[in-house]
């Protein structure tokens, strides 16, 4: 008995320290920064998931991480602030059917794009916002690039912070898909190039001063240094599209609901990072 | 890294009293860097030339297909290929591919004053490379004036899944950017002064 109670002591603590070693082991390979997420898929083309965080500078990536140096502050808060701002002919807020942000939100984030029923493709999360506010609130939508807009997706992705992407592909969304990876892998522009070139064969690698990143989207909206300000993803195919010399295409069109429902995919199992902080 | 840094906290506008990170920046290519972007519309300015020159694809004896005969019967100008190579909106042949021989002009000359098409001047930096593509060091040892010809002119027609682009090459693309449409990126005597400086790398 005696025998038993001594051992009981550092048998739990040989427990405890294993568990946390473990644990510990996971947290640090669950973030694609300091080591990579194994993606969710076989299919997936990448055998290791990093986030663009990787290759960000310690300065960049320490902004991100510090909730009040993160310049992407001001516009989480006009996005609390549109939640529960009453607006539009039927006298509603986002709070007034979803409350509580913090628990409503939680995980939707880690969904968009999803197949809407009623549409006959996908729909982005700012598709859904302003769904909401057309016919459940009656009010006027946001622009896509508007400060309210950003705003509100920040505030709704990031109480998924932390949280593995996991956009569904199969079903009703595969052929969206298959568009979408099309999309991906097709040459465009006078410099004739396809998203693959730069950011499945070549991550990690210099252009010049710049370190090539896997392009994945679990940061955004991101705020950019170069551009001063939050934007979403679409400004970023966009911006991609114009540097291979390419006619972009508009914001919240299909080929970009598309190309942001493969691209998630590529990145199943990245923690969400909204909103994160890019040069 | 650092330079990164210092030209992400130039752009971003924040008060940085920088003194490790200015000091680990090349000389001039930080300004060159924090220029804002080129406009759109300006995308395809920079001499992009709407015509290309006929060409016959002969045989090499390194990669199966060669331009084996000047584009335009004038010798190219080695030190102008070089312009071009260093020209950010041109060749930026720099942004992929490395040269030992550049770099070390690069440590005594940072930038290279180029004139493009258009007679616009700048002045570009010759330093700075990227790793993309293969080190361009004995290029010309590896490959003929005729297969270096080709590989300028349009690469895929060696290596289909490349991601260099065709120089002299302004049809066949994807969703091409209304400024750039039916323009190759460099004029025929540009891709032979290029042919010429990357013969020089024996």
């Amino acid at each position: 008995m005696d025998f038993l109670r001594s051992m009981a002591i550092p048998l739990a603590f040989l427990l405890t320290a294993g568990f946390g070693q473990v644990s510990s082991l996971e947290a640090a390979g669950a973030d694609g920064v300091s080591a990579p997420v194994q993606p969710a898929s076989k299919d997936n083309p990448l055998k290791e998931l990093w986030s663009g965080k990787r290759w960000a500078s310690e300065t960049t990536q320490s902004m991100q991480d510090d909730e009040f140096a993160n310049p992407a502050g001001p516009w989480a808060a006009i996005g609390e602030e549109e939640w529960n701002k009453v607006e539009g002919d039927a006298g509603k807020s986002c709070a007034s059917c979803h409350q509580d942000a913090s628990e409503s939100m939680k995980g939707v984030g880690t969904r968009y794009p999803v197949y809407f029923e009623p549409w006959k493709k996908m729909m982005a999360l700012e598709q859904r916002i302003n769904h909401c506010r057309e016919n459940a609130m009656k009010a006027k939508p946001y622009k896509w690039e508007s400060d309210q807009m950003l705003g509100m997706v920040i505030h709704i992705k990031s109480q998924s912070r932390g949280m593995p992407v996991n956009v569904k592909v199969d079903g009703d969304a595969a052929p969206f898909f298959e568009k979408g990876k099309e999309f991906y892998y097709q040459r465009r522009g006078q410099l004739d190039m396809a998203c693959k070139h730069c950011h499945e064969g070549n991550y990690g690698q210099h252009i010049r001063s710049e370190t090539l990143s896997q392009g994945q989207s679990n940061g955004f909206p991101t705020y950019r240094l170069k551009w001063q300000k939050v934007g979403s993803l679409h400004r970023r195919f966009k911006g991609c599209n114009e540097q291979v010399r390419a006619q972009a295409h508009e914001s919240g069109s299909d080929e970009y609901v598309n190309l942001e429902l493969y691209l998630a995919w590529r990145g199943n199992g990245l923690p969400v990072e909204t909103p994160s902080v890019r040069r | 890294m650092f330079r990164a840094i210092f030209i992400s906290l130039l752009i971003a506008g924040l008060a940085v009293s920088g003194q490790a990170f200015a000091q680990s920046a090349p000389k001039g290519a930080a300004t060159l860097d924090a220029k804002p972007a080129p406009k759109a519309k300006e995308r395809c300015q920079d001499g992009e030339t709407p015509e290309v020159a006929a060409y016959t694809i002969g045989k090499g004896p390194n990669v199966e297909k060669a331009i084996n005969e000047s584009l335009t019967g004038t010798p190219g100008d080695p030190e102008k290929g070089l312009q071009w190579m260093a020209h950010r909106r041109l060749g930026n042949c720099l942004a992929c591919h490395m040269i030992s021989a550049v770099l070390e002009r690069a440590e005594k000359t940072p930038n290279i004053e180029v004139t493009n098409l258009a007679g616009q001047k700048s002045s570009q930096p010759l330093g700075n490379h990227g790793e993309i593509g293969p080190s361009l060091d004995g290029v010309a040892s590896r490959y003929t004036e005729g297969e270096l010809r080709m590989l300028v002119v349009d690469p895929k027609a060696i290596f289909p899944d490349t991601i260099m682009p065709a120089f002299h090459k302004n049809n066949g693309f994807t969703r091409v950017h209304p400024d750039c449409q039916g323009l190759a990126i460099l004029s025929a005597q540009q891709v032979e002064d290029v042919v010429a400086f990357l013969n020089t790398l024996k």
